[in-house]
């Protein structure tokens, strides 16, 4: 505090007014959001993409069961000038989500054989989808599907390879079927070059994929399979949707054990039908050489070997090549078919146990007459197939060898059977002495011509005897009886005896009729009348008109 | 045995002869009707009398009579002679021939009717006296031309009643045939 007369002491005030408190506060609100919106924002991606079809920056969602884990921030050329960068911005917590297995696609309406999607981003929009499997490292850099995959990433299933070298030929979406049921896709082909065979990986949904086993065999199941073999006609249609489509169906073949679950990524082999795979069931067989002196046209490789009706195995090969080309000029010669007979066909086990026994068993039949014969199986198709009949009077003493294959001797199929016996008839018909059958049929010939005048002439003779007949009592008989049937209608006619006696006896008959109608009435009123007194009802008469008593 | 069959024959006899039955009474309609003349050779006109038409209860044997208004009673004893529909027919032709000076009217079944010459049909709903002292006849009557001529006469009502002096059947079957001579005289008048 100055005192009296001393001059006050001046020092400068340093203070800052409380009003630069409101943009402090302002600034510091603003760093903590800024804080706030970094601390939470997801990591920034790229994801190639072959084009930018529907996509808008700052518009265009990435979702992952239809829920928003992101956003298209940028999109850009790539520097090749090829494709399409598209950088997004995804939500905090899906650092997780994003691994090099992470599928990212873009979604459109698509129509095709499969069916109809992604119809509903015609009216909210295209979007990216994503799918994961949460397996591999942490990725920032993407590459985007060009179409929606088949199997989304995380499916529960299974993975093989199917391989066919066919003709038939499948695309991705094709179903597997098991039993009517789609239980699965093809995901993608691969055309292998060097073997000139084409792999499909197929996944099988869970929990259909503890189907597929060490034995499980698929085959094509596409349209509608017709088959016309030497068993007949077979029609075979897997389901609807294969009709338009293709498919396959699998399953373990009738007679074969279940086998053992098989691992991601195994191999099998996509047979022509369901007979083709079910042949790989029996993996044995004792081979033995058919040599055949007819045609062999209508005899396939697969073609059954019956005995006695029952196949006991298949034709494996017909005239295999270095068999005999060097003879082709001779005459008579035979081809050679080579079949094999399968022991487990025939309750033996399917192993070289069961071809020795076979083999064994075979020898002391060909010995005692066991011959080999084609024969049709199909009348429509002419398709053959083995029969092996046992021939007593076929005895041999030693078995023939054919490139070191044991040789089953044939005998003539039917239709050779057949020529010979028309050949046999013709020559039974050339020996006939023709010439004096000629002379014999002339003489008969005239004999006939004889009986047939003779009969004409009876027929002559038993005409005019009916004529005579006519002539003499028939017309006289009809005269007569015109004129009975004449008198009769004369006796009847009006105004005759019989037609007055016939008239008056009517009459009477109707004045009886009526004198009896009362008593008639009288019975039907009270039918005891006749016996008992009746109770009469009173007589009244017509009164005069100035009689008041009435 | 013997006494009780006497006795039973007896009580038979005694049966019979208990409430004797009134006798008959048999009435013709046509028994003073003119006599029919023989046919004139210089007649113009021939008219064939076709087979009356009676209303259905008219058919009965017994003389029918109207009491209360709309009741019908058949007398049990009193009874027609022979089929009213011949009575009337004979009746009227008797009186229909009696009455014409220029036409001869011939029955039906006789040999002179012939599908060429006109018809006359009658028909009579109402023939009967009545419990109030009268009889009533009515009906209708036509006029058809021959087939050749396809022509075919108008239609004709006839309605008569009569006052009775005299009560019972007797009396009444003589206005009755009163009534069929007058139906007579309508149809001469109308043909003529």
């Amino acid at each position: 505090m100055p005192k009296n007369g001393e001059p006050a002491e001046l020092k400068s005030v340093t203070s800052i007014s409380k009003i630069w408190l409101v943009p402090i506060v302002a600034l510091c609100m603003g760093a903590w959001m800024f804080y706030h919106q970094w601390s939470n924002q997801g990591p920034l991606i790229n994801i190639v993409f072959e084009n930018a079809s529907g996509l808008e920056a700052g518009k265009t969602k990435i979702k992952m069961h239809n829920v928003d884990v992101g956003e298209v921030k940028t999109i850009a050329l790539t520097e090749d000038l090829q494709k399409v960068l598209v950088t997004a911005r995804m939500s905090a917590n899906s650092d997780g989500l994003l691994r090099e297995s992470t599928e990212f696609w873009s979604v459109n309406p698509r129509i095709s054989l499969n069916g109809v999607s992604g119809l509903n981003t015609l009216v909210s929009g295209t979007y990216i989808n994503m799918s994961t499997n949460l397996e591999g490292p942490s990725s920032r850099d993407f590459v985007a599907l060009s179409a929606p995959p088949i199997t989304p990433s995380g499916t529960p299933g299974l993975h093989v390879t199917l391989n066919s070298n066919a003709e038939f030929a499948f695309k991705e979406g094709d179903p597997v079927i098991y039993k009517g049921l789609k239980v699965g896709e093809f995901e993608s082909i691969y055309f292998n070059f060097d073997e000139r065979v084409v792999y499909y990986n197929t996944f099988i949904q869970a929990p259909y994929h503890k189907l597929i086993t060490t034995n499980t065999k698929f085959w094509n199941s596409s349209g509608v399979q017709m088959d016309l073999s030497a068993n007949g006609v077979k029609v075979r249609m897997s389901s609807i949707e294969t009709l338009i489509t293709n498919g396959v169906a699998f399953g373990v073949p009738d007679g074969m054990p279940q086998g053992e679950r098989v691992t991601d990524r195994t191999y099998f082999n996509i047979h022509e039908s369901y007979e083709s795979a079910a042949e790989e069931r029996y993996k044995a067989s004792a081979k033995y050489v058919i040599l055949v002196d007819d045609t062999v046209r209508g005899l396939h490789v697969g073609a059954p070997v019956e005995y006695r009706g029952i196949q006991i195995g298949k034709v494996l090969d017909i005239n295999p090549p270095n068999s005999n080309q060097q003879k082709w000029l001779d005459s008579g010669v035979a081809i050679p078919v080579i079949i094999g007979i399968q022991p487990g066909r025939i309750e033996q086990t399917d192993d070289n146990a069961g071809i020795e026994h076979i083999t064994r068993q075979m020898r002391t039949w060909i010995k005692n007459g066991f011959r080999a014969s084609l024969q049709s199986g199909n009348l429509l198709t002419g398709a053959l197939f083995v029969n092996l009949e046992q021939y007593p009077n076929e005895t041999s003493s030693s078995i023939a060898k054919f490139q070191d294959y044991e040789v089953i001797p044939s005998i003539s199929n039917e239709f050779s059977q057949i020529t010979e016996k028309v050949s046999a008839i013709l020559d039974n018909i050339n020996e006939m002495d023709l010439a004096q059958l000629s002379v014999a049929a002339n003489q008969m010939m005239a004999d006939i011509s004889a009986s047939a005048d003779s009969m004409n002439n009876t027929a002559d003779d038993f005409a005019g005897t009916l004529r005579q007949m006519d002539e003499q009592n028939v017309s006289q008989k009809l005269a007569s009886a015109l004129t009975g049937i004449a008198q009769l209608t004369q006796g009847f006619a009006t105004g005759s005896k019989t037609n007055n006696e016939i008239n008056d006896t009517l009459e009477t008959l109707q004045q009886r009729l009526r004198e009896l109608q009362p008593l008639l009435l009288e019975l039907n009123q009270a039918p005891n009348s006749l016996i008992f007194d009746k109770q009469r009802k009173p007589y009244r008469q017509p009164g005069a008109s100035n009689d008041k008593s009435q | 045995m013997k006494q009780f069959s006497v006795f039973l024959i007896i009580l038979m006899l005694c049966g019979c002869s208990t409430s004797p039955e009134p006798r008959q009474q048999i009435y013709l309609l046509n028994s003073n009707a003119p006599l029919s003349s023989s046919a004139d050779e210089d007649v113009k006109r021939i008219i064939v009398v076709d087979k009356i038409q009676l209303a259905d209860y008219l058919e009965r044997p017994n003389l029918v009579m109207q009491i209360d208004g709309n009741q019908l009673y058949y007398s049990d004893i009193d009874l027609w002679a022979e089929s009213l529909q011949t009575d009337i027919h004979k009746t009227l032709l008797a009186w229909l021939n009696d009455y014409a000076k220029d036409t001869q009217f011939v029955a039906y079944d006789s040999p002179q009717a012939s599908a060429k010459f006109e018809h006359l049909i009658v028909s009579i709903e109402h023939f009967m006296p009545t419990d109030k002292g009268s009889v009533v006849s009515d009906g209708q009557y036509w006029l058809v031309g021959n087939k050749q001529l396809e022509s075919l006469s108008s239609q004709h009502t006839f309605a008569f009643t009569s006052a009775l002096t005299q009560k019972g059947y007797s009396h009444s079957v003589t206005h009755m045939a009163k009534q069929i001579a007058q139906l007579s005289a309508q149809i001469v008048e109308d043909v003529e």
